[in-house]
């Protein structure tokens, strides 16, 4: 916690009870060129990292199923370029403009998600969790995370004081996830749904929510939690699958063991940059989800450490931002896009190294999928944005 | 925050600070997790990771082929394809075109082809790992099955034909998860007739017996040299230009075997234990001047080409793992021994107390009631009490020597897996038992080291370590091994050999136990053996259950081959002469016939009895038989002695018979002087003497001799 005394100053000097929205009107090019450039800096090395990442563990099986070994490095590119304008889009502006957006957005990512469980999405790995817009899949689970954090940002700054109430401050909050989560469990996405309720509880702590109404909740879903692992086939084999890999070796847990020996070829040091060998096939769709395997065993323990210490310097950046924003909404959207980004990361990582049982979730930055690195980079744009509020403030 | 309440900001600051520390407790679990894996596991996951990709598991080199002595092969590896499926990739997108193949129809349709049930087909496409992790050697292809081995070439060429329909009804570019793995398959031409030789490789690829167990570090190959790398389908890359076995070829094996003989001896053995009903049994032929095995041959035996199921009786080597007591064969060692220690002379009486003979506890019975015998008579009537009043004279530890200076007792280390040591026992043998071990009983011997002491008999003495592996060669051709004959350790006088085998032709002779064995028109030097077998529940002997043996060579004045016989549990019939005698006649003399090393004459019995002889071929044959006898020198003119110089004693009796000649016999070994000379009249009374000395180069083994035994210079 790195509050400068100068701004704990200061806010002791701000009068209370006042409203955020009203009480800091929008200054025109008020905070051109203050973005956090380091933040930045990281998020552009992350993302050539994983460009590079995704070349070397997609170039076989592209070769294989395109006959071209660069298909799947040439999208990722494009993607990137593509993030960056998003993420250019909502850096150039104030973040109190974004609450204006809130709904559009909200609404937008409901209908999709509405469209994808009701049959016009695409299968993939198993689940329907893709729309087709024009050339590009859409996987409206991801948009659905940066939305939530918008809206629950929007709607807990409203809220302010009441947020301590029950039916107020807590109980729309909840149903609002509730719904969403619903939604990704019908794609089945499990992996988003436990995203979103991890973000919508840790917002509302963050916030001031009633820690008994969090932990209430929290043991009141537990019984439903089971439920869902234990009554879904393919969830109950693979919660069996994550205690036991050896056992499923060959069906449900191949991935899995694949991804663990992967890690662990790599050794400290790693076999090298692009010679991986588990990527040739033995590691199914290695430049997705489990991305981070090749990385482990090309570039070893070295490796996985530095990119831990990449997202640690992000999650720092993320944590300081939201703590120096400008008002509460500025918070809420730093605190909840870096929880957001250090979630996937930890449930991606701890998957693929078998501490976690198997989630549907991408690396930030550095698996290959148009979605989420799009929204991946929009969310940073997002932070971009609230610290140059923080500045300018 | 700077828009909210001090309070409430503070508060917020430790809420965060409480979740980013949850945070760094997650970051730090991950930390600890990637170090347990890349750095505490590294070496076993590596491992693991290797297994799957290198090429040394997929790869099985070509192994290496085994060659009988005229480079006609025992086993060789002939290339062959097995289908591999797998239906992860068949039930995945089939490229582009997002089609998936239905496993089960592809099994329907597949099963006919390959000759399987399509429960079968279903059954091995579910498991979908293969076993092959403790099967080096076979395609260990991620997430596939070997749906079959060794396809023919049909089958092939049917699997393509509906993979190409397959394609075109589902409108497929290509399909994956269905392909042909490149492997090896042994072949054995030989089949049952050489396959405790050969042995066996199972279906993947591991040496089960024989010489392709013991030789499987040269068959093999090596195969750790190539690097290539295989992805999760099977494919090789990274290895352009490399080609299965190429540069990695197992050596090649060439043996003293000869096929011919080896089918002949095999053939004839499991045609008479069939006929009598027998257990088991055993031929080995050798020759006996270098101790090569040109043949070695069990009963029952089993087709190497198939896999063998649970039945271990057939894969058993009887010839080296089988112990048995030999019986009367073993007289021939006992004899030896004492002929050649100077216990006995060749013209020595023996007193066989009319065929009833009791020494401490025990009775020893004849088949013949005789009172005097000489050794020859001993072994020709195979006289059990005779026998044992020679051991006794060579007393316990003169037995014992005897035996092991023969190789018994000992492993005669022919490369087949599995030898029996038959050892001695361990205490020194008593009175009773020297007397039973001179004619065979309480003894336990292989037929190998029969065979080898056989083998010694028949090379003057000289015992030849039986030889069964020649050379090995690499690849190129160029040398790895090479085993010639070594030159074998002296066991007995040459000239005691000699006497011992003229002997041993007086038991295929008129009123010898084993005329069943004798061939027309050549000397056979052998003996019979009828051994009960000992009883499996009680003490002493079984009444029922017999090893029948024969053991013998040819042609007696130069050996060229040594054959034993040893059939185990006749049925019908139990003894030695009648069960074993006519394989060894029937093997020695169609050998002896292959080699070219039959007399032109000579019409086997069971010639005649198959073929009915072209009658100019009898004639030209008795021609020259007569034209023979006539020639001058054969047979001295009347009244003038013959040279007997060099003769042994039994050829210098067999020349002077004729004439009317007597001898006067001193010394032994080989004829070194007689008086009168050659060719100069015999007196009135028409008696020689012949003085006898041993061949030099040859020191007798020290026996500690009896007292009464008169010890000859």
């Amino acid at each position: 916690m790195s509050a400068t005394p100068t701004n704990a100053r200061r806010d002791s000097m701000a009068p209370v009870g006042v409203a955020p929205y009203r009480a800091q009107p929008v200054e025109k090019n008020a905070s051109l060129g203050r973005v956090d450039h380091a933040l930045l800096g990281v998020t552009m090395l992350l993302v050539a990292f994983g460009i590079v990442m995704i070349y070397s563990a997609s170039a076989v099986f592209a070769e294989h199923l395109h006959h071209n070994g660069q298909f799947f490095l040439v999208r990722q590119t494009m993607y990137a370029v593509m993030g960056f304008v998003g993420l250019t889009f909502f850096a150039v502006q104030d973040h109190r403009k974004l609450r204006s957006l809130t709904y559009p957005m909200l609404g937008v990512t409901v209908v999709l998600m509405l469209a994808v469980v009701l049959g016009a999405g695409h299968s993939g790995g198993g689940a329907a969790r893709w729309i087709r817009l024009g050339p590009i899949n859409v996987q409206p689970a991801e948009i659905a995370k940066l939305s939530l954090i918008v809206w629950l940002s929007h709607s807990l700054a409203k809220k302010n004081e009441k947020i301590r109430t029950f039916s107020v401050g807590f109980l729309p909050h909840l149903l609002m996830a509730g719904f969403l989560m619903l939604l990704c469990l019908k794609q089945p996405d499990f992996g988003s749904a436990v995203v979103l309720l991890l973000l919508t509880f840790t917002l509302l702590f963050v916030a001031g929510a009633r820690t008994g109404y969090i932990l209430g909740t929290f043991i009141a879903a537990m019984p439903l939690a089971v439920y869902l692992v234990l009554g879904t086939e393919y969830r109950r084999r693979r919660w069996e699958a994550f205690l036991d890999p050896a056992r499923f070796r060959s069906t449900i847990s191949y991935q899995l063991v694949e991804s663990m020996m992967s890690f662990g070829s790599g050794g400290m040091t790693g076999v090298g940059l692009g010679d991986s060998h588990q990527k040739l096939f033995f590691l199914p769709e290695a430049h997705t989800d489990f991305i981070s395997a090749i990385l482990g065993e090309e570039l070893g323990f070295v490796g996985v450490a530095g990119l831990l210490c990449a997202y640690a310097f992000m999650i720092w950046r993320g944590v300081r931002i939201a703590i120096n924003a400008a008002d509460d909404h500025g918070t809420y959207l730093a605190f909840g896009v870096t929880t957001l980004l250090t979630l996937q990361a930890l449930i991606n990582l701890g998957v693929a190294m078998g501490a976690l049982p198997t989630k549907g979730l991408t690396l930030p930055f550095i698996s290959y999928g148009g979605s989420s690195l799009i929204i991946d980079l929009a969310a940073i744009g997002i932070l971009l944005s609230v610290s140059r509020s923080a500045r300018a403030a | 925050m700077k828009n909210l309440d001090p309070r409430r900001a503070r508060w917020m600051r430790l809420r965060i600070g409480i979740l980013v520390t949850l945070m760094a407790l997650g970051a730090s679990r991950l930390v600890s997790a990637a170090w347990g894996l890349q750095v505490d596991r590294h070496d076993a996951l590596e491992a693991d990771c290797e297994r799957q990709y290198s090429p040394r598991l997929r790869l099985a080199p070509r192994r290496g082929t085994i060659f009988d002595r005229h480079h006609r092969p025992l086993a060789v590896s002939v290339p062959s394809q097995a289908l591999v499926v797998s239906p992860r990739q068949l039930a995945g997108e089939q490229g582009r075109s997002h089609r998936r193949v239905d496993v089960a129809s592809l099994a329907m349709r597949l099963a006919p082809i390959v000759g399987m049930t399509v429960e079968d087909v279903r059954h091995r496409l579910q498991q979908s790992r293969p076993v092959s992790v403790v099967h080096p050697g076979t395609p260990d292809l991620m997430g596939s099955v070997v749906l079959k081995h060794h396809l023919n070439d049909g089958e092939v060429v049917a699997v393509r034909a509906l993979l190409a329909q397959m394609k075109t009804e589902l409108h497929l570019g290509r399909l994956d998860g269905v392909s042909f793995e490149e492997e090896s398959r042994r072949w054995y031409p030989a089949r049952e007739d050489a396959a405790h030789i050969t042995g066996q490789v199972g279906m993947f690829g591991d040496a089960l017996d024989g010489l392709e167990s013991t030789l499987d570090e040269h068959l093999k190959g090596r195969n750790v040299e190539v690097q290539g790398v295989r992805d999760a389908r099977g494919t090789l890359v990274f290895a352009d230009g490399l080609r299965p076995g190429e540069g990695m070829a197992g050596e090649d094996v060439t043996l003293s075997i000869d096929s011919t003989i080896q089918m002949i001896a095999a053939r004839e053995l499991a045609q008479q234990c069939q006929t009598v009903e027998a257990h088991g049994g055993s031929v080995i032929v050798t020759d006996p001047s270098t101790g090569e095995v040109l043949a070695l041959a069990n009963y029952p035996t089993y087709n190497p080409n198939e896999f063998v199921g649970g039945d271990l009786e057939p894969r058993r080597n009887r010839a080296i793992t089988e112990r048995f007591e030999p019986g009367s064969t073993l007289k021939i060692f006992t004899v030896g021994g004492a002929l050649d220690n100077g216990v006995i002379d060749a013209g020595q009486l023996i007193n066989c107390y009319g065929g009833l003979y009791s020494i401490g506890r025990v009775t020893i019975h004849d088949t013949h009631a005789d009172t005097w015998l000489t050794p020859m008579q001993v072994l020709a009537r195979s006289s059990n009490i005779g026998a044992a009043q020679i051991g006794a004279a060579l007393g316990a530890d003169g037995l014992e020597r005897v035996l092991r200076r023969y190789g018994f007792g000992e492993r005669t280390e022919i490369p087949l897996p599995g030898e029996a040591r038959a050892r001695f026992g361990q205490t020194r043998w008593v009175d009773t038992e020297v007397a039973t071990v001179a004619f065979g009983q309480g003894i336990n011997v292989t037929a190998i080291q029969m065979a080898q002491a056989l083998g010694a008999v028949a090379n003057q003495g000289r015992l030849m370590p039986p030889l069964l592996v020649s050379r090995i060669t690499d690849p190129t051709g160029a040398l790895v091994e090479d085993h010639p004959p070594g030159e074998g350790r002296a066991v007995m006088r040459p000239e005691s050999a000699r006497l011992l085998s003229e002997m041993l032709t007086a038991v295929t002779e008129e009123g010898g136990t084993g005329v069943e064995a004798a061939i027309p028109g050549v000397h056979v030097a052998g003996k019979t053996g009828t051994a009960q077998k000992a009883n499996l529940n009680a003490r002493g002997y079984d009444p029922d259950r017999w090893v029948s043996s024969f053991v013998g060579f040819a042609p007696a004045e130069r050996p060229r081959l040594a054959i034993t016989v040893i059939i185990d549990e006749p049925h019908m019939v139990h003894s030695g002469a009648a069960i074993a005698g006519p394989v060894f006649r029937r093997v020695m003399e169609q050998s002896l016939r292959y080699l070219g090393a039959l007399p032109a004459a000579n019409v086997g019995r069971d010639d005649l009895a198959r073929l009915p002889p072209r009658p100019e071929h009898v004639l030209a044959a008795q021609a020259r038989a007569s034209a023979a006898a006539a020639a001058p020198n054969a047979v001295p003119t009347v009244g003038a002695a013959p040279s007997l110089l060099g003769l042994s004693v039994r050829e210098a009796v067999r020349r002077a018979q004729p004439l009317g000649i007597e001898l006067e016999v001193q010394g032994s070994g080989l004829v070194v002087a007689q008086d009168p000379p050659a060719g100069t009249a015999v007196g009135s009374d028409r008696r020689v003497r012949v003085q006898l000395e041993p061949a030099g180069g040859y020191t007798p083994v020290l026996v500690a001799a009896p007292a009464s035994a008169e010890v000859p210079r």
